[in-house]
């Protein structure tokens, strides 16, 4: 009887997640159809899924002056989303460092602190932030686009920094430090060290919510400089067929990024609140 | 008491390389540009003036008029539905998905791979492709209902469904969040309690009710504020999908912000809007601010 059961369930399980499977991998598979089809008109039918596949789209957004080429966008927003989330980690680990082993007054204040500006409304910085720029000639400039992704990407990289700084025993370093090391050399050659795999996964995942932000381009840019999703989702109607290829081509590196720190993604989302 | 040894201590110059870099950032780039934020709230600001640092201050006048505008109270009204509804959705499914993934004897790292792909994709590109999977003449929504033998619907130029649209897209893209959370939640829940119970006779019922919901109750909390902070701010899909239209229907109030901002350049109204929303947030900020410290 009870074994009857555990059937059941088990394979009713398998039922409820193959339907979640569906339901969140048809949309990119619809991404898919649409960029390896023949003909731009050719619309999905059930009838249609088998075909001559096509990698002519993907040519053409790789071709320059084909109206449809994507080039330009790839690299401005390779430099942007690069040299901040470089920028970032060199701020977010000297400043989680500082706030896991340093002792100071308004250290757990200034941890909130930091926590709360990921947290608080875009919007609200972002306004004050476009007037400067005006005022400075920021606006449409990389530069301008860069130092606003810094400061929006600061917090929530120093603060899944923090977690992984302060889960290395103290005395480790402690013990290097009485041997002679300087502060800064014991950060660099000890500390350091420990942390790799969570830089390369707070790293990446300030690189895809850099790469993927919409809001500050399209509030701190206009004409000079347009990233991937701007470009993307500004001329296309709907989305074609060079539109699709553009958008899986944009999206494939993020989601094998996605893919590699799956361990650490809930612990990501959750800035940190739930390990796995 | 244990004596720290003299190298040990922190020195000033410490604080100047690790700790200063990021509070200049901090400060210049976020925290005074928040608290010049509220005083061009209370002024009034727009391309009319000669110099956007001298606004004249007007004091509560933005708030006033937000607060006896019709259609900003309508936008706070349809951001409250959709958050609510998007929420319990996305919680919704999330457990029941992170469920039936427990229980899956094999393959539980395919589903799991899939699952979490939406959640990669740029918000701005889901609502590109969702808009193209509802376009009424090519997409592939309505071919599906037409060849069920139903009549197509009008997704986005119908203002009774078009909000429908948006909970449906927020679904598949967020509702994996809920989904990998909870699952590693209810993976740390030790299997022994449920056997345990399951030989005292427990209903499969009474084990999600007494025994899951309790232990998860705080993983519940923490995905909610989370995910409500940021749902309260749907802008990306907006600005893709629909511009907020067919008429007001999905103007959500990040929406009007901008328009504000960006196409009106009323700074003052705009500002003091994005101020509301922060009061409306702060809350929840601290709320969430206890499962940090109980870290």
């Amino acid at each position: 009887m009870n074994k009857i059961k555990q059937k059941i369930v088990t394979s009713l399980a398998y039922a409820i997640t193959t339907i979640g499977a569906i339901y969140f991998f048809f949309p990119i598979y619809w991404m898919i159809w649409n960029s390896i089809k023949p003909e731009i008109t050719k619309n999905f039918t059930l009838t249609s899924i088998i075909f001559e596949p096509t990698l002519r789209w993907y040519e053409l957004i790789f071709t320059p002056g084909s109206g449809m080429y994507i080039g330009p966008y790839i690299i401005t927003s390779l430099i942007i989303a690069l040299s901040s989330t470089a920028v970032i980690a060199v701020l977010g680990s000297l400043g989680a460092y500082g706030l896991t082993k340093l002792d100071f007054r308004f250290r757990d204040k200034l941890t909130l602190l930091v926590l709360s500006q990921r947290l608080l409304p875009t919007f609200a910085f972002l306004i004050p932030l476009w007037l400067l720029y005006r005022y400075t000639h920021l606006y449409d400039t990389i530069l301008g686009l860069v130092i606003a992704y810094i400061a929006w990407g600061l917090p929530f990289f120093t603060w899944l920094m923090l977690g992984f700084f302060s889960e290395i025993p103290k005395e480790i370093e402690e013990s290097a430090m009485v041997d002679g090391l300087s502060r800064l050399r014991a950060f660099w050659f000890i500390s350091l060290p420990f942390v790799v795999p969570g830089l390369a996964v707070v790293s990446i995942l300030t690189m895809i919510s850099i790469w993927n932000d919409f809001l500050l381009a399209i509030t701190l840019t206009e004409r000079n400089v347009i990233t991937l999703p701007i470009a993307l989702t500004s001329n296309i109607q709907g989305m074609s067929a060079a539109g699709a290829a553009s958008a899986l081509i944009m999206s494939l590196p993020m989601m094998i990024a996605g893919i590699i720190i799956q361990r650490y993604l809930v612990r990501g989302l959750t800035f940190g609140t739930v390990k796995e | 008491m244990i004596l720290l040894p003299n190298v040990v201590r922190t020195r000033t110059s410490d604080i100047i390389i690790f700790i200063i870099p990021m509070i200049v950032v901090l400060f210049a780039l976020l925290i005074i540009p928040l608290i010049y934020s509220f005083w061009i709230s209370l002024c009034e600001l727009d391309l009319g003036i000669q110099s956007y640092l001298i606004p004249t201050f007007i004091g509560l006048g933005n708030y006033i008029r937000i607060l006896t505008d019709k259609m900003i109270w309508n936008s706070f009204a349809i951001t409250v539905e959709f958050v609510s509804i998007s929420l319990a959705l996305e919680l919704g499914l999330g457990l029941v998905l992170a469920l039936a993934l427990l229980r899956i004897p094999r393959g539980v790292t395919f589903y799991r791979t899939i699952f979490l792909l939406p959640l990669t994709i740029a918000p701005a590109l889901a609502a590109a492709l969702f808009k193209s999977m509802l376009n009424s003449d090519f997409g592939v929504i309505n071919y599906l209902i037409e060849s069920l033998g139903f009549q197509g619907v009008n997704w986005l130029s119908d203002p009774s469904i078009v909000v429908f649209v948006f909970i449906l897209l927020d679904l598949w893209q967020n509702s994996p969040f809920a989904l990998l959370v909870f699952y590693a939640g209810l993976r740390s829940i030790p299997r022994s309690i449920y056997d345990a119970s399951e030989l005292d006779g427990a209903s499969s019922f009474q084990i999600l009710r007494y025994i899951t919901f309790p232990l998860l109750k705080r993983i519940f909390l923490i995905v909610m504020i989370v995910r409500g902070l940021t749902l309260f701010q749907i802008f990306d899909y907006v600005h893709v999908l629909t511009g907020g239209g067919p008429g007001y229907s999905s103007q959500f109030i990040s929406w009007t912000l901008y328009i504000y901002w960006v196409r009106l350049f009323n700074f003052g109204v705009a500002s003091a809007l994005s101020w509301l929303v922060l009061l409306v947030t702060i809350p929840f900020i601290l709320y969430f601010f206890k499962f940090i410290i109980e870290e």
